[in-house]
């Protein structure tokens, strides 16, 4: 090549997708330019086949649908250790990879294949070492062909510098309800600080306007509210009919990615996904479908895209899973490591008396019902990551077939001494990373509010990877996951919470509760200091460090919604002696209870945080009757606003698989018979009109049906109400019969609660099970 | 020994109703267990109500109270330890002891199941001396359709294979599953072969009043593994199979008769694949 020929771009990797010679790269560069370019690749699977079968391979790439040829060579069997002799296949046509390999799929047996199911994309990341977003200098020939690169970056870089990019914001102005239960949508796009609504008087002028908005703004980023589920869908099938070339792609030789929307069950529970509506040389991210870009904003997606190798289109879409799992593939790609197709490797057979020691979850100790002073929260950090990685608990380490010591407590499973497993060696960046970044967004606390909002974006999209890492291990269709990985890890914590008792009791602390990672002490007179000197001695014997939270003014442990006198494990709310509440799981942090109900119940709690102790709480009993009385009397005389009264569940079938009359049958039935279509596990908005049916047939009417004069089912959300006062009232002697005989709500039913008298609650030690595995076909 | 009282649903079953409008036999648990426990190496079949589940741990019980150990693989989540602490209490027996002879591999992929029954039940049973398995819910991880139904076809015919290989090795296995439609249409068929390759069927049907354990099939003459090895028809279309068409276990089968070690945990440990 002549070098003369050739242009080096100073820049970052935009996008890449597969094209029939290789992949499309683009580059935007640092003075705003955009380019296109072609890198030839060309993918590659691998197949462990006896010598006669890995000859049939070869006479079968006679009758490929697409050109392929042939590489012997050796990968690494990762729970053996073994090098395996392997056949690579190499696909010359990366758009037919998936083709060739269903092609293969018809001759061989699942377990042959390897390397078979990774996306072209990430096949390209992971081999050449790029990720999205890699600053560096690329050099290009005259026909865009991308010749090399110079990175003068890395995956593991904490402090990068992301390229300017130019955004257009596409929606329905009318975001009351979502538009799929809208017959019409009124397009509205947002860009350099304007806005401009497409009110044009037929079809074709919109899409004209749009893309005459699309020319003139030319963004990098197209963020949607529900562009994947309806609005794109919706654009580009009425750009065909009507025959309007859109300009939503960059890339005009580029059709659009799309993938269809599904529902799943995942850790037990069942979810629905939205399909995907990807653009080629530009993004659409759709905020309605990410969880990232809700939780972590766009510095959040770049964050992860850099660090898992997925683009970032896909990256903002990708579950917690997917995510997690890329990185063990890049892993295996740096470590030659063979990746199974399909997750295969099964539970040990052991006795049924191991079983049982090993099939419990975290360690619970239940708390005293009521409330209580003095007491300090310590929680260990990130405890199953940290245990994960320090212990080097991975799929391929526990029971591996070199070593035998016994390590896991209880259990007596083995961990390999001899190689550090995928879960630690791609967890332990994570872990740092996000350490480093919640170091970093303290120090711009209150000084730098655009860098303090950078770091807490990202430490947030690591955190959400954190906290699934250890459901993950267990999930039934993890990459690299086996029972017994996740077992051992809830040994070790069971270990750590029980050693933080002993040490605690050592030093005269008395442990209230305790829920697998947090423990809750009491010790009269105690100070800051007392604890922080305890978090250490914790930290020590326990071996993961513990830090405390803080010193509770007074905290809360209600009874249990089944039975009054006993408690449930992580429902409490208390305020902090440095003026922070903590709430968990009682009606103002539900996200199934309406907001008037949390509206009630956080104000009487704002008005408890004046309260220096249990008796202060005590003395204000006549205030929060008052506050609760004040918002009920609202409630009763039907004006409340009814928009506070939407209460939200997920349907867990198809609205004709409902046999019975619950609420949510009868919602999900008007909703499909408003020519809406809802699968399982999406979500339905509600107001309750009657629940017991007597009066109005219908029970409830779906949000987009509802109208003002519908009113609301007064005794119902009055239900709500009084449950939600008595959760903090109850140990003070107030259950529902009795606010409704002191609030003068119609006479007290028959199955009121029984008052117990305060700090009768057990304390009694149980395993927490925590959902692990989707059961298949479960009803 | 009487199976009466340990269920979570009371008796199982009923005494025999006197044949009358009954074309099919009815039959009491224990004639299950005598015919399940002597002589050893047969495959049956018990569906039905949910229960099957129950009575499936308390017939695996019976198996320990006679002093053997017992092998389970639980596609479905359905293994009962308490059923089991249970049956011994009754019996006055140790439960431990019953515990510490009963070993579980649960699977939640049919990979899973298939890795589980091919690759490692031969190697437990032989090192565990065990002449009874139990196989409970092995159609359940089959019917998830992120497994494409041809490869799950490919699967039970390993799976199958590999099971009547046990039983001539002369271990007895019970196959216990729900009686369920599923959906697509097209992996009913899976059931249906799976009922053919049985020497006995037993169907359980609980109702309110009355709970009938039926014998729907008795020992069947078919030969245990055709030469083709291929009992489910192939998907229309005609995808071939390749070498794995044929009996995968011909090799050692020819040999002696005798299962062939298979290195634990190896995931291609297959008899004949070279590494
Ligand atoms: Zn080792």
């Amino acid at each position: 090549m002549n070098p003369g020929t050739s242009e080096t771009i100073d820049g970052y990797l935009f996008d890449v997708y597969p094209s029939a010679d290789g992949v499309v790269v683009w580059l935007l560069s640092t003075t705003g330019r955009r380019y296109r370019c072609l890198a030839p690749f060309t993918p590659s699977f691998f197949l462990h086949l006896s010598d006669f079968d890995a000859k049939r391979a070869l006479l079968l790439g006679a009758q490929c649908p697409a050109r392929v040829s042939f590489n012997r060579t050796t990968h690494t069997e990762i729970y053996s250790g073994e090098s395996w002799d392997v056949l690579q296949v190499f696909v010359h046509n990366p758009l037919q990879f998936k083709k060739v390999v269903w092609y293969y799929e018809r001759f061989f047996p699942h377990f042959a294949f390897f390397n078979s199911d990774v996306l072209v994309p990430q096949l390209f990341l992971y081999e050449t070492g790029l990720f999205p977003l890699a600053r560096g200098e690329y050099v290009i020939d005259e026909q865009n062909h991308l010749l090399t690169w110079t990175i003068n970056d890395a995956r593991e870089a904490m402090d990068y510098s992301l390229p300017p990019l130019s955004i257009l914001w596409l929606r329905d102005a009318n975001s009351f309800v979502p538009p799929k239960y809208r017959k019409y949508v009124q397009l509205e796009v947002s860009y350099d600080g304007r806005t401009y609504a497409l009110e044009q008087h037929n079809p074709r002028e919109v899409l004209e306007t749009l893309n005459w908005h699309l020319h003139r703004s030319d963004p990098d980023v197209l963020i949607t509210e529900y562009g994947d589920s309806i609005l794109l869908p919706h654009i580009t099938g009425l750009a065909q009919q009507l025959n309007v070339p859109l300009l939503l792609n960059r890339d005009p030789h580029a059709g659009y990615a799309t993938t269809r929307e599904s529902s799943f069950f995942q850790y037990g529970k069942i979810v629905h996904k939205d399909g995907a509506f990807e653009l080629a040389g530009r993004w659409h991210l759709d905020e309605k479908n990410s969880f990232t870009l809700g939780e972590a904003d766009l510095e959040g997606v770049f964050e992860l895209t850099r660090l898992t190798q997925i683009p970032v289109q896909r990256q903002a879409r990708a579950s917690i899973g997917t995510s997690m799992s890329s990185m063990q593939l890049s892993w295996a790609y740096r470590n030659n490591v063979l990746i199974p197709a399909k997750k295969r490797e099964p539970e040990e057979f052991k006795p049924a008396s191991t079983l049982m020691l090993a099939d419990r979850g975290g360690l619970i100790y239940n708390p005293p019902l009521g409330y209580h002073e003095e007491v300090a929260e310590l929680d260990f950090v990130s405890m199953y990551p940290t245990i994960m990685v320090e212990r080097n608990v991975s799929p391929e380490t526990v029971n591996c077939r070199c070593c035998r010591n016994e390590r896991v407590p209880e259990l007596g499973y083995t961990i390999c001494e001899k190689r550090e497993g995928v879960i630690p060696a791609t967890l332990r960046a994570v872990v740092e990373r996000r350490s480093h970044y919640k170091r970093l967004k303290k120090l711009n606390r209150g000084k730098n509010e655009a860098e303090f909002r950078k770091y807490d974006h990202r430490q947030n999209a690591l955190k959400w990877m954190l906290v699934s890492c250890f459901g993950y291990l267990g999930y039934k269709n993890a990459r690299f996951g086996k029972i017994e990985a996740h077992e051992a890890v809830n040994a070790f914590s069971r270990d750590a919470i029980l050693r933080a008792k002993e040490v605690a009791e050592r030093g005269g602390f008395r442990m209230l509760h305790a829920i697998i990672d947090c423990v809750w002490l009491k010790k009269s007179g105690a100070t800051e200091h007392d604890y922080e000197e305890l978090a250490t001695e914790i930290g020590k014997q326990a071996g993961i460090d513990i830090s405390l939270e803080g010193i509770y003014r007074w905290i809360l442990f209600p009874a249990s919604k089944q039975d009054p006198v006993i408690t449930t494990a992580n429902r409490y709310v208390g305020w902090y002696r440095h003026d922070d509440i903590k709430i968990r799981g009682i009606e103002s942090r539900r996200r199934d209870v309406p907001q008037f109900i949390k509206t009630m119940q956080q104000a009487m709690l704002d008005h408890m945080a004046a309260a220096q102790n249990v008796a202060e709480v005590q003395a204000m009993l006549p205030e929060l009757l008052m506050i609760a009385r004040n918002h009920i009397a609202v409630l009763r005389s039907g004006k409340a606003n009814p928009m506070e009264l939407v209460l939200r569940r997920h349907i867990s079938k198809e609205p004709d698989e409902y046999e019975n009359n619950s609420i949510s049958a009868v919602v999900s039935k008007m909703v499909k018979a408003m020519g809406v279509s809802l699968a399982p596990g999406e979500m339905i908005e509600f107001i309750i009109l009657d629940q017991s049916g007597t009066r109005k047939p219908e029970k409830a009417k779906p949000l987009a049906l509802y109208a003002f004069e519908d009113g609301y089912d007064i005794e119902q959300y009055t239900e709500f109400a009084l449950k939600a006062v008595e959760t903090l009232l109850f140990p003070l002697g107030y259950d529902v019969g009795r606010l409704k005989v002191e609030l003068g709500v119609g006479a007290p039913r028959k199955a009121g609660r029984r008052v117990v008298p305060q700090d009768r609650g057990r304390v009694g030690v149980q395993t927490f099970q925590i959902p692990l595995f989707a059961s298949v076909g479960e009803p | 020994m009487s199976m009466g009282g340990h269920g979570a649903h009371g008796r199982y079953p009923p005494p025999p109703a006197p044949h009358s409008s009954l074309a099919r036999p009815v039959l009491q648990a224990e004639e299950l267990v005598q015919r399940f426990s002597r002589p050893p190496g047969k495959v049956y079949l018990l569906y039905g109500d949910r229960p099957v589940f129950d009575l499936s741990m308390n017939i695996a019980s019976a198996m320990l109270a006679e002093g053997g150990h017992v092998v389970v693989a639980d596609g479905g989540n359905r293994f009962n330890a308490h059923a089991v602490i249970r049956f011994a209490q009754y019996g006055k027996r140790n439960p431990d002891d019953f515990l510490r002879r009963i070993f579980v591999s649960r699977s939640f992929t049919c990979y899973q199941m298939e890795q589980t029954i091919v690759n490692r039940l031969p190697e437990v049973c032989r090192k565990q001396q065990a002449n009874t398995v139990l196989i409970l819910g092995l159609l359940d991880t089959f019917y998830d359709e992120q497994a494409p139904f041809r490869e799950v076809r490919q699967i039970l015919v390993r799976v199958l294979a590999t099971l009547h290989e046990l039983k001539r090795a002369g271990v007895s296995l019970l196959l216990a599953c729900t009686d369920r439609q599923v959906l697509p249409e097209e992996r009913n068929i899976l059931f249906t072969t799976v009922k053919a390759r049985a020497d006995r069927v037993y169907r359980l049907d609980v109702r309110p009043e009355v709970s009938r354990l039926i014998l729907e099939q008795e020992e069947l003459s078919t030969p245990i593994i055709h030469r083709s090895g291929n009992e489910v028809p192939p998907a229309k279309g005609g995808d071939r199979y390749g070498t794995y068409r044929t009996d995968l276990h011909e090799h050692h089968r020819q040999r002696d008769r005798q299962l062939v070690e298979v290195p634990a945990g190896t995931p291609q440990g297959r008899p004949g694949t070279l590494r």
